[in-house]
């Protein structure tokens, strides 16, 4: 599947890079995007190396390759950062923004050169694009990451959450935008509870966006939710009890 | 999990996997350099004359010494991610090293 415009308005877009096989991509469908402003792309969660050939030929079928000027890494996992060799061999410069927490551990990705790093701080950062728009880098340590961010895109009204909203879909039953709210949620609970570090850390999360005007909520895994189904996710997030508050694992 | 089916006849799918993405980044002259250094030769569409394990080991030397060292970890998880998916399998342990 190619690319969807998620939103796009005065030279300002936030796109959805398309899906691979499943078997080539390694049984792990991950979601990647781009934020398209003034010409130049910046990369949400680039992939794992599997996925690289194809939101490659995506990318770049929204912008030449030295257009692509950051990569965005809410946090330290393989599906999120493993292809960044590769990203780094297209555009040395690219900014790369990740946790501060896991500056040291980037190089163990085989890198080969040291990137152009912005570490970001545990309180976030705002980041401006040539055209003004804004993004905000939002902290949500310990979703699932104990350091992991989120990004707001302040003109697309758009939440990039990682994994956040991550879904275990079906084969055969997945769509790019949530099409029924309540069954999707089963295919969100399990990942959820045993991944997200703690409820507090949720709760305080879901305070941190209460607010914010936000028409699209786009995790790395699984689908989209959009208009009503935003309120319900964050409804349903306000319920759940997550991480070893949730059950402990293993434990005798 | 199944294994995927072994293939011994298309080591020149790897060299040619990294052609499309190395022509979208590289200049025809730089790749022209490689394909001298390899000594394979490399036609239209990245069709190539690699035909065993140690023509694509050469192409990726020739990658890291025209292209430099990102370029080459690079090409050699191109070659890697590719050579599975055909499931074609190195001789001995080495794999691309």
């Amino acid at each position: 599947m190619e690319s969807v415009k998620i939103f796009s308005e005065g030279g300002h877009e936030f796109v959805w890079l398309g899906s691979g096989d499943l078997a080539a991509e390694k049984g792990v469908a991950s979601n990647q995007y781009a934020i398209i402003d003034g010409g130049e792309a910046l990369l949400l969660d680039p992939g794992g190396y599997h996925s690289f050939d194809r939101v490659f030929a995506n990318t770049t079928q929204l912008v030449e390759p030295k257009q692509i000027r950051g990569a965005f890494l809410s946090h330290q996992d393989p599906d999120v950062v493993a292809s960044i060799v590769s990203w780094l061999e297209v555009q040395p410069n690219m900014k790369v923004y990740l946790s501060a927490l896991w500056e040291r551990f980037l190089p163990h990705f085989a890198l080969p050169v040291v990137p152009d790093l912005v570490a970001l701080p545990d309180e976030g950062a705002t980041v401006a694009l040539p055209s003004g728009a804004r993004l905000r880098m939002l902290p949500a340590h310990g979703l699932h990451s104990p350091g992991n961010f989120q990004v707001y895109d302040e003109r697309a009204r758009v939440l990039f959450s990682g994994d956040l909203g991550a879904a275990l879909v079906p084969p055969g039953e997945w769509s790019l935008f949530v099409a029924d709210f309540d069954k999707h949620v089963p295919y969100m609970d399990g990942f959820h509870r045993r991944f997200l570090a703690s409820t507090k850390a949720l709760r305080a999360f879901l305070k941190r966006v209460e607010g914010l005007p936000i028409d699209y909520v786009c995790p790395q895994h699984g689908s989209i939710f959009r208009g009503d189904d935003v309120k319900r996710f964050f409804d349903w997030l306000g319920t759940i009890e997550v991480g070893f508050d949730y059950r402990s694992w293993g434990d005798p | 999990m199944s294994e995927p089916a072994r293939r011994s006849e298309a080591w020149d799918e790897l060299v040619s996997a990294h052609l499309a993405f190395a022509s979208r980044i590289y200049s025809p002259e730089e790749l022209a350099q490689v394909s001298r250094e390899s000594g394979l030769t490399v036609g239209e569409g990245g069709r190539n004359t690699a035909a065993s394990y140690d023509d694509v080991a050469r192409y990726l030397s020739a990658v890291a010494k025209v292209l430099g060292e990102t370029a080459f970890v690079s090409a050699k998880l191109t070659v890697m991610n590719k050579a599975r998916t055909l499931g074609l399998r190195p001789p001995g342990l080495r794999w691309f090293a």
